[in-house]
This record gives structure tokens, sequence and C-alpha cells, in this order.
């Protein structure tokens, strides 16, 4: 009897022992892999992965970055819209200080409406100080410096007008990514770049906020901490000495005025010492540029670029759209692409051939053909298809040229997707930016079009059809049962 | 091990026979079918915001603290109360064999019970394209913290002879831990306590990562770690009858 009370008392130490030591097991691992972290984005688009040139912006930050997001949560469809988008863009900043914690520190949240105490304290403690007509926005703060960014600046909405009161309240473009980017570039860079964009010799307006102006361009450009001012060209012919960009838009709606000889010279003369341009062709006539990208090695093919663009239900389409599909993977404007594969629309685009020292970066796919008639697309057996260069850089002295088929990407209207992010980076190589931005990912819109008859069927299938299959599984079952019971 | 999946076996059966499981099937799907559809209104059909929504929201984790209980209360307890673990034991049957088998019938319950939902992605596949990618990663997260929950169910079974008293014993394990995410409310940014909160936090797992397409594997490290401790800790509770 003894030697059993024994045997269950020493019973009783183990198993005390084996349950410290299995605690103090899930306890190490825990404590290992939590500063180990291996993370993954499982996401189509690859919205939440942190790219190479993300990671070097974050280790490049001078300092500590602290973030704060106060939140009105308003009710009403805008505030809604806005509030989504501040909140992803939130999301975002947590995700990128996974990267370094301290060099941009997690973003604080704070519902202003619920949580008052904690917004006035906050409110007090930084420098400066927040006002409260600062709810709202995503406030960064470094070395009492202070950057505030609107929604409006990490989204293109659409609410409803007077003239639309029916309308759909949607967000048209997220770049909630690039704003964040933008953001952080701006608050620790003190010297801020200047574009100048022609104008005058029939290019969009900038000025005017219109679907057919470079409005959209401006407010990007000028997002990313950059100074844009109208250039004049044809009644000045000298480039600005402080101008890192010169950005010539050679096309609208009114067609093209060829710049004159003296300005060529003058642009040549600046490109010479370094500056940086950065040309959108016509898709007719000339720009009187030719000369100059030709000595740089791009020429201009006659006709323009067709292809077959895929239409619903399987059909296709022959147009005049260039796709850029591949970009250059080693050249230094487009390498943050990486090998990803694009869809930038230029409509309607000319071909170019490069030589030399010059690069292309960006092609079409293997479809495409020019069309010399520049009438109708139509591919005859002559034109044979093919990869065709819709985008090209070279070296000219001391200072960059870049050229794009199409001038039809900058207007307000088409100011989006793959072309957007891949003009922007050129822009940003062409003046000398050793990160070109543009080239986070843009999310890709997976919404359901909530139509009477969708909402309808889908409600039948939710609350009726999935319940009854399992309550008709049950009762199948419960009759296979009795069966053989 | 034949002994064991002989066991699963016998369990799922008598799992999948039972009229309980089936009311609480239908039940789920009506309630989170409801749930989704008020979901794609709110969201306005954004299906990114719809994975957060339906597997982050307050009926979502009403289900995932009710269900495990409610699914786990009988496995051991109920066995106690009848006398017929006693039999189950003196088969030569080992405590884990026993505790891995009602522990894995319960967790495959458990999963069937989510992935009867998929039928509605299904739906939403074909006016929109539906992530799958994201899919995987919030089942995979459905999967490991729900088997977590589920091994805290059947240590509390293995606790207690009374099937009630076994819900409500796992239920306040399981709110306990969904709990710790309000504790950091308590920290600030860049405090080393809201990290390590956030490493237990099931809200945060689910809510920040993984309805979101994150996979980390701290987050499955953590619940499965979870899962096998607790595990073990009910074959400790159920050996305690071989020598109490």
């Amino acid at each position: 009897m003894s030697v059993i009370a024994e045997r269950k008392k020493k019973a009783r130490l183990h198993v005390i022992a084996q349950v410290i030591l299995s605690i103090w097991c899930v306890f190490v691992i825990n404590a290992w892999i939590f500063h180990t972290s291996i993370r993954s984005d499982w996401t189509e688009d690859g919205v939440l992965t942190i790219t190479e040139s993300d990671r070097q912006l974050v280790e490049g930050l001078p300092g500590k970055i602290e973030v704060v997001l106060p939140l009105n949560m308003s009710p009403g469809i805008e505030n809604q819209l806005k509030t989504r988008i501040l909140v992803k863009a939130a999301r975002w900043l947590e995700e990128l200080s996974h990267v370094d914690p301290n060099k941009l520190s997690r973003p604080v949240m704070i519902e202003v409406n619920r949580d008052g105490e904690k917004w006035e304290r906050e409110r007090i403690r930084r420098v400066p100080v927040l006002e409260e007509s600062d709810v709202d926005k995503i406030h960064f703060f470094f070395d009492d410096r202070r950057i505030s960014v609107a929604p409006e600046e990490l989204a293109s909405f659409r609410f409803p007008t007077v003239l639309e009161p029916e309308g759909n309240a949607e967000i048209l473009l997220d770049k909630s990514r690039e704003g964040i980017e933008a953001a952080l570039r701006r608050l620790v860079t003190e010297d801020w770049s200047k574009i100048y964009i022609s104008q005058g010799s029939g290019e969009p307006l900038l000025e005017e906020n219109r679907q057919s102006s470079m409005a959209a361009l401006r407010d990007d450009l000028e997002a990313r901490g950059a100074i844009v001012e109208p250039l004049r060209l044809a009644q000045t012919d000298v480039i600005p000495e402080d101008a890192d960009l010169l950005l010539i838009v050679a096309g609208g709606v009114g067609g093209f005025e060829p710049l004159g000889a003296a300005v060529v010279r003058s642009i040549d003369r600046y490109l010479e010492s370094g500056g940086g341009v950065a040309i959108l062709l016509p898709a007719t006539g000339i720009s009187g540029l030719e000369d100059l990208m030709a000595r740089a090695g791009i020429s201009v093919s006659p006709g323009l670029i067709a292809e077959e663009i895929p239409l619903e239900q399987g059909f296709v389409r022959p147009a005049f759209v260039a796709v850029g599909r591949d970009v250059n993977p080693d050249h230094p404007a487009t390498a943050s692409f990486g090998l990803q594969i694009m869809d930038a629309r230029f409509s309607p685009a000319r071909a170019l051939q490069v030589s030399g020292d010059a690069e292309a970066l960006l092609y079409t796919g293997p479809g495409a053909w020019i069309e010399r008639d520049g009438q109708m697309a139509r591919r005859d057996p002559a034109e044979s298809p093919g990869p065709r260069i819709v985008a090209a850089a070279s070296d000219v002295g001391s200072g960059r040229l870049v050229v794009a088929a199409s001038w039809t990407p900058v207007l307000t209207e088409f100011w989006r997707g793959d072309s957007r992010r891949f003009l922007l980076s050129c822009f940003g190589w062409a003046a000398g930016d050793s990160l070109p931005l543009g080239a986070g990912r843009e999310p890709v819109s997976r919404k359901v079009e909530l139509s009477p008859q969708f909402r309808n069927s889908f409600f039948w299938t939710a609350i009726f059809v999935l319940p009854s299959c399992a309550f008709i599984g049950g009762l199948l079952v419960a009759a296979v049962r009795r069966r053989k019971a | 091990m034949n002994r064991t999946i002989g066991l699963l076996r016998r369990e799922l059966l008598s799992t999948f026979v039972s009229p309980v499981s089936w009311i609480i099937l239908v039940l789920f799907l009506l309630v989170m079918g409801a749930n989704m559809y008020l979901s794609v209104l709110a969201v306005q059909g954004d299906l990114r915001q719809l994975v957060v929504s339906s597997y982050g929201g307050l009926v979502f984790w009403f289900m995932f603290l009710v269900i495990p209980p409610l699914v786990t209360m009988r496995s051991l307890a109920e066995e106690q109360r009848q006398g017929a673990l006693e039999v189950l034991m003196v088969t030569g049957i080992s405590d884990g064999s026993v505790i891995i088998a009602k522990w894995a019938a319960a967790s495959i319950f458990f999963l069937t019970l989510w992935i009867c939902l998929l039928p509605l992605w299904g739906a939403l596949s074909f006016v929109s394209q539906v992530e799958v990618g994201i899919l995987w990663t919030t089942n995979l997260g459905v999967l490991f913290i729900g088997s977590a929950f589920i091994a805290n169910g059947i240590l509390a079974s293995a606790l207690t002879a009374h099937p009630l008293a076994s819900a409500g014993l796992a239920f306040t394990f399981n709110v306990a831990l969904f709990m710790m995410h309000f504790f950091a409310n308590l920290f600030r940014p860049g405090d080393i306590e809201l990290l390590w909160i956030e490493h237990v936090s099931a809200i945060h797992h689910m809510v920040d990562e993984l309805a979101r397409g994150i996979l980390d594997l701290r987050v499955l490290i953590f619940w499965g770690s979870l899962t096998v401790l607790s595990l073990f800790l009910a074959t400790r509770v159920l050996e305690k009858r071989r020598w109490s």
C-alpha cells in the first residue's frame, strides 16, 4: 500500500513538472518567434507587399517619424469613403513600420468622437500642436516639423453632385500607398524639385480643373513635393536655371504648334548642362524636337501603334491603342517595377525606335502593329505584329531625356492606372530623383455592382438556399439513421 | 495510430449524425448568411472590405466564442458523467489518443461550418473577382484560432463532469483570450507590452493580418503552440484519473 502511495506521490510531482515544463516551452517558442517575423502577402496585386524601394525609403529616414491619425467618424457617404481611405493608409503605414520601428513609428489612431480625452492629450503633446480642424488627416511629425495629408491626396473620389444627385459615391483611384511615400519624402527633404510644364503651344491647360486639363498631373506632382510652374515656350526661349525637369506635352485638343529652332536650341543647352526633359509626343504632326531626339538615339516611326483590345464575352476589337506591358528591368527609371506585367495604355501612340545609348523603357505585347495609314486600325498582311517601343530614355551630356509615345495619359480624364505610375516614375528619374516614385502598386478595385437583381439573388442565397440545404441534409441523415435503427 | 483513427471515425460519425450538429449548422448558416448579406450592403460591394467585415465583425466573434464550447462540452464531460470514459480507458486506448481524436473531430466539424460559407463567396465570384489568396489566409486563421479554442473546450471538458459547466469554463477561457486585445488601449504604439498583446490577440490576428491577406508565421505558431499546450494539459487531466 505504501509503495502505491509513494508512486502516486511521484506521479503527481511528475505531472506538475511536466505542466510547468510545457508552459515554459510554449513561452520560449513564442518569445523566439516574437522577434522573428516571417510575413507573406497573399493579396493578388501585392498591395501590402513591402518592396525594396519601400524598405530603402524607411531605412533611409534620418530619424524617428511619428504618425497621428485623428478620425471624426462622421456619418454620411462622403465621410465614410474618406475614413475608409485614411484607415487603409494607416494600415499601410503600420505595415511599413515593421521595416524599422525606430525610423517610422506605428500610427496612433484616435477616434475623436469616442475618445475625446485621448485626442486632447495627443493634440497638446505634439509639436507643432494639432488644432481642432486637423481631424480626418494623417499627420507626420519629425524634428518639430509636421506634414498633414488629407484624404483627397490619397485618393480620387466621386460624389453625387447637384447635376447627378443619384450618382454613386465611389473611390475612383486609390493612391494611398504613393501618397504616404510622397509625404515621407516631403517631410525629410529640404530640397524640393521644380518642374516646368510647357504651355501656350496648344497643350492642355494646367490650371483649369477639368477632365481635359492637366490638373490631376499637377496635383500629383505637387503632392510628391515638387513645385510645378507653367512655362510658355512660345513666348520665351529661356529654360529657368532652377528647373529640375522640363515636361513638354506636345499635344492638345486643338493641335500642337511645333517648337521653334531657338527653343529647341535652349532645350538642347539645358539638357547638356544636366537638366531633365520629358517629351510626350503628338498623335499626328511633329513636336519640333525630332532632331534633338534623333541625336539622343530616339526616333519616331511613321504611323500609329494599333492592337486588338479584348472586349467582354471573348470578343476583340482592333484600336489605335498601345498597351505597355513589359518594362525594362535594368533601367533606373523602371527598375522598381521589376518584372511586373503592366497595363499602361497610350492612345493614340507613336512607335519609337532606339539606337546608340538610348534605351527602351516600355514595350507593348507581341500583338501590336504599326498602322501606317492612320485611318482605320485593321492589320494588313504586310503589317507584322511584334513588341513596339512606347517609351524610351537617353542620357544627353549630363542631362536625362525621356520620350513617351503619346501625350493623352496626362489628361485628368486618363491620369490613372499603370500609365500614370509609369510616367511618374519616368518624370522622377528625369528630374534626378534617386528613388523614382510611382512604383507602388495601386490597389485593384474589387467591387460588386449592387444592382437590385444582385441584391435579391444574394439575399435569397444567403438567407434561404444555404440554410435550407443544411436543413434538408439534416433531415436525410435523420431518415437514414431511423431506417438503420 | 490506428486506434486513434478508429476513434476519430467514431467521433466524426456520432457528430455528423447528431441532430444537434445539424441544428447548429442551419443556425450558423442563417446567422452568418444574414451577416454577410448585410456586410455586402454596408461595404458597398467592396470585396476586400467584405472579408474584413465578415470575418472580423461582432457576429463573427460571437459565433467564434460560442460554437467551440457548444461543440466540445459533451465530448469528455458527458462520457465522464455516464462512466463511458472508464470503458474507453480499459480498451487500451491511450489518453493522448482519446484527446486527439475528440479534438480532431470537433475541429473538423467546426471547420466544416466555415467551409459551408464558401458557396456564398462562389456566388460573389460570378459577378466580381474574389481574391482567393485572402480567403485562404482567412480560413487558415479560422482553422488555427478555432482549433485553439476547441482545444480549450476539450481541456474544460476534461476538467469537469458536467457539460454545462464545461461549456461555461471553455467560454470563460476563450473570452479571456479574446479580451486580451482590449488591454492594447492601455499602451502606446512602440511599447513592447503592446506588441506582446498583439502577439496573443485573436482580433488583431484576424482583422489586421489574416483577413487582409497577410500571413505571419507568428500567428500560426502562437495558436498552434496554444493548441498543443491545451491538449497536453487535457491529457494530463485525464491521466489524473489513473492515479488519484
